[in-house]
């Protein structure tokens, strides 16, 4: 009797694989489609090499900046994870806000998949969190200055700003509590609550099926015929599994990207953390200069709304797109208001990084 | 409701009730006991006022009448964990009646490190352009208050800087953030 015979006398997982491997998908599924399973592809490589990482890596003042020295010069194939773990983080963010562009301009956060779209927002905003605290812990200057204005910035919040940024920072300035906090933020609470939220999207689109592209009798929400529409399509459509190797190839060029990034490049580390410079020029990762730059556009008294209102409305009117924008059409075209404002927004970030 | 589930059904209405707020009270009392003390271990010490130990700046003789200098403040007693007291960076001013001002190096628009520049009798921000005079009032940029400044006091001819509070317009004090 074979090990997968007597799983699935005691299981029932064959019909299980086959009921995931084999379902059908609707017909013009292609290669935009794989995003998000790079993204996820992206997370898992994080989590590996964070892991590792957290072998030799010290969260304490004193020793943060030579054990990832000491990742970086001594350990053999460190600056390779290392620069893995640098790369592939700037490649989460790329690719998770792709996944969230595809899904806008295909109207797939529309019925029935508003829960997915809240809980991809979700994950986005824990996914930024993971960029902010993640790049103190090595404790050199940019860490140390970024996490200074990071924290700075908590404090325009109108009413609780002191307070949110003694609570970020651990006490009144940056330093041994606040990479204490970071630390168990980027290693425990943030992964956990990151698959977590990751279980419960990918629950929710097996139980739903991938969203069909917004073509033929499916460019239009209604949610009486959905389900006989979306049947049929699936009739039409490919097996998973076919699917499934586009998804594999993605992943395996993004890790050969991410290689020779990190190879090519490596993940930088400047001078120790020194609270006393006089000339450092404080700069944040990539996918927070739009923000940052954001305050250029906003002067003086008006800064509490890059700082505050811009990000916190922001991010609302995202997670709750699907309720905001309730129009039966699914396709950009049929919704320009919509469609327009994204472009818009999407330009004016791009412009600003 | 008439669409009601068998093994909903199963258990009467008035049992399922009582057991939905039991089960909501363990739910309550296991959330409390383990929250409220892991809450304040979260946010209590962050939360702390007036840790920020005394810190030696320099000898008073050191600082130049109508002089601003950089420190780099030295935290007085060995930092005990974790009542830490960070190593910071400072500016002394000596002003021409023989006091002293200490200025906290963080700009107060985001936090960038400023600089003084003696030749322009200016501190300069290299982030956004705040520009700040030798009493730490705001001239240009996006700061919305004068620079932060340290407590302070002299002892046996030694200057030592303390909390870090901020002041108004009118350079009084109001507190460690603009309030």
């Amino acid at each position: 009797m074979s090990l997968g015979a007597w799983l699935d006398d005691r299981l029932g997982t064959r019909s299980l694989a086959a009921g995931f491997f084999y379902r059908r998908i609707p017909r013009a599924v292609g290669w935009p489609h794989t995003l998000g399973s790079a993204t996820l592809f992206l997370l898992l490589v994080q989590t590996v090499t964070g892991i590792f990482l957290a072998f030799y890596y010290v969260p304490s003042v004193e020793h943060a900046y030579g054990s990832v020295q000491y990742i970086t010069e001594q350990v053999p194939f460190g600056a390779y994870v290392r620069g893995l773990h640098r790369w592939s983080a700037s490649l989460v963010v790329i690719f998770a806000v792709l996944h969230l562009v595809r899904v806008f301009f295909m109207g797939a956060y529309k019925y029935p998949r508003e829960t997915s779209w809240v809980v991809g927002v979700l994950l986005l905003g824990i996914i930024f969190a993971f960029g902010f605290t993640g790049y103190l812990l090595p404790w050199d200057q940019k860490a140390y200055w970024a996490t200074v204005v990071g924290t700075h910035i908590a404090e325009w919040a109108p009413g609780v700003g002191d307070v949110a940024a003694r609570l970020l920072r651990g006490g009144p300035e940056v330093g041994i509590r606040t990479l204490g906090r970071f630390f168990a933020f980027h290693v425990l609470f943030l992964p956990t609550f990151l698959w977590l939220l990751v279980a419960v999207h990918l629950f929710m689109v097996i139980r739903q099926g991938i969203a069909p592209p917004p073509v033929g009798r499916l460019a239009v929400i209604c949610p009486e015929e959905y389900r006989t529409r979306y049947e049929e399509s699936k009739a039409e459509g490919a097996s998973f599994l076919e699917h499934l190797t586009r998804d594999a190839e993605v992943a395996l060029a993004l890790l050969l990207i991410a290689s020779w990034l990190a190879l090519r490049y490596g993940a930088p580390l400047e001078e120790i953390a020194d609270a006393t410079t006089t000339t450092y020029v404080p700069r944040p990762e990539w996918y927070f200069y739009f923000l940052f730059e954001l305050l250029w556009v906003f002067p003086g008294r008006w800064t509490v709304l890059p700082a505050f209102w811009i990000p916190v409305l922001g991010f609302l009117a995202l997670l709750l797109l699907p309720f905001l924008d309730r129009g039966p059409a699914r396709s950009p075209l049929r919704g320009p208001v919509a469609s327009l404002a994204a472009t818009a927004v999407l330009v004016g970030v791009l412009f600003l990084t | 409701m008439s669409s009601e589930p068998h093994h909903q059904a199963s258990l009467p209405r008035s049992r399922r009730r009582f057991t939905m707020v039991l089960l909501g009270a363990i739910s309550g009392a296991i959330g409390g006991i383990l929250g409220i003390p892991l809450g304040g271990f979260f946010g209590l010490p962050a939360l702390r006022s007036r840790e920020f130990a005394w810190a030696e700046a320099g000898p008073v003789d050191g600082f130049k009448v109508g002089e601003i200098r950089f420190v780099a403040l030295m935290p007085l007693r060995r930092p005990v964990w974790p009542e830490e007291a960070p190593r910071m960076g400072a500016f002394v001013s000596r002003k021409a009646d023989g006091t002293f001002e200490v200025f906290h190096n963080h700009c107060t628009h985001v936090g960038c490190p400023v600089n003084w520049n003696p030749a322009a009798q200016r501190f300069f921000s290299p982030c956004h352009g705040g520009v700040f005079d030798r009493s730490g009032r705001v001239l240009a940029g996006p700061p919305q208050r004068p620079l932060d400044r340290h407590e302070m006091k002299v002892e046996k001819g030694v200057l030592y800087a303390g909390e870090i509070y901020s002041v108004n317009e009118r350079l009084e004090r109001v507190g460690r953030y603009h309030s």
